[in-house]
């Protein structure tokens, strides 16, 4: 039971921690502070930019090496480019395999951690974490994954969000970003998403991947 | 100034692995047009937000940070910003050549391979396009033969007299293009700003 209770306390500091703390918004470059906000910074920017983020990200592990790699993803919000202030270019890495989630901005102690994240659940206890693991073996690329209900630091009640993951080819390394929005359906993301990759992440991908 | 444009992104020579940068002028502009000109034109926007909310010292330490040590100036020059300022005519920061860079005058004199002061150009374009002012220019890039194509996008920090600006190959759009729907791509946060210090005298 405690160790229940334990596990439960993470999820929700790992919802709610999930981008840097604001309250009130008072001036317009403050963090959005109402769901609408939220949605109307996010809808600015394409989802194909976020996936292409996440490829960008996976050929800078192969050419700076793992470990400055991982060093820079768990730095905080705004002390890399991978991870910006306004949470709007966002970057973890995990294993499905390990089941462990290997980088995070700021709670990279607290996650890394066996079994957090097939545990790791949205608002409506939709475990995104298995699901998105799962997804991957059909497409092993990369794929996305749709949240109903997600926490967002200092908005009320939670948001629609995606998840969108990319593998860093050769390795059992996945990188993960989430971002709200209302204007897309997994679906039509789902069909989409094909041409999104990068020429040079798949030179990556043809390297790595296709010597089996 | 010449050291100046070469230098302005991180050296490579010949591209090995798919990964590297690029070597050619084609790969160069395929690499950028990657990226739409609206998403560069929302990253100096956000620095300008930022400007507003860090404050100028701040702005201006994390701004002269290294390639890939902060969120502005990324490792692959996708995402660059500098800031300058067209009244005083100083650039303020630039991620390796920022010692060399903040001097006053050397903003106008700043010169495209064609003898073009572009930055001088931008600024006056600023009169007429308050919100934001795009050039075309010639530029070299670091470890590619030849002028690759450019576009300069300035936007103001509304409430004061700084400027944001960046540059990218680009072979794919053209500077009146960007220009004319530079109002319509903008952020709505960036809009609110610029409309809180519109009328008022700073």
């Amino acid at each position: 039971m405690k160790t229940l209770i334990h596990i439960n306390l993470i999820f929700l500091i790992l919802m709610s921690v999930s981008v840097t703390a604001s309250g009130q918004k008072v001036n317009p470059w403050d963090m959005p502070s109402t769901p609408d906000e939220l949605y109307q910074n996010y809808e600015a920017t394409h989802p194909k930019q976020f996936f292409q983020h996440l490829q960008r990200a996976a050929l800078f592990y192969y050419k700076v090496g793992k470990k400055n790699a991982f060093e820079q993803w768990n730095q905080g919000f705004g002390e890399s480019q991978w991870v910006s202030h306004d949470g709007l270019w966002f970057l973890m890495s995990f294993s499905c395999k390990r089941d462990m989630i290997l980088t995070q901005p700021v709670l990279k102690k607290l996650l890394h951690k066996k079994g957090v994240l097939s545990g790791f659940i949205d608002g409506s206890g939709k475990r995104i974490g298995d699901i998105a693991c799962n997804q991957l073996r059909t497409t092993p690329k990369g794929s996305i994954v749709f949240m109903k209900k997600y926490f967002w630091s200092g908005v009320k009640g939670t948001t629609r969000q995606f998840w969108t993951m990319v593998k860093i080819p050769g390795t059992d390394i996945y990188l993960g970003q989430f971002y709200p929005t209302q204007k897309y359906t997994k679906k039509e993301l789902l069909e989409e998403i094909g041409s999104w990759y990068l020429k040079d992440y798949n030179k990556l991908w043809e390297m790595y991947e296709k010597k089996v | 100034m010449i050291v100046s444009m070469g230098l302005s992104t991180l050296v490579y020579a010949e591209k090995v692995n798919p990964w590297d940068r690029p070597s050619t002028l084609e790969e160069l502009y395929e690499q950028y047009s990657y990226t739409p000109a609206q998403l560069i034109l929302h990253h100096l926007q956000r620095a300008a937000l930022y400007f507003h909310k860090v404050g100028k010292d701040k702005v201006i330490e994390v701004l002269n940070r290294d390639y890939g040590d902060s969120e502005w100036n990324a490792n692959d020059g996708y995402r660059f910003a500098m800031i300058i300022s067209c009244k005083q005519d100083i650039i303020y920061t630039h991620p390796t050549l920022k010692k060399m860079l903040n001097r006053k005058g050397f903003l106008s004199s700043y010169k495209d391979g064609k003898g073009k002061q572009f930055w001088l150009i931008g600024c006056n374009s600023l009169k007429e396009h308050s919100k934001g002012s795009v050039t075309s220019i010639n530029l070299f890039w670091s470890g590619i033969k030849g002028l690759s194509q450019q576009l300069v996008i300035m936007v103001p920090v509304p409430g004061t007299d700084y400027q944001i600006s960046t540059f990218f190959p680009t072979s794919k759009y053209s500077m009146l293009e960007v220009q004319e729907k530079l109002e319509e791509w903008s952020l709505p946060d960036y809009n609110r700003l610029y409309g809180s210090y519109k009328n008022k005298r700073y």
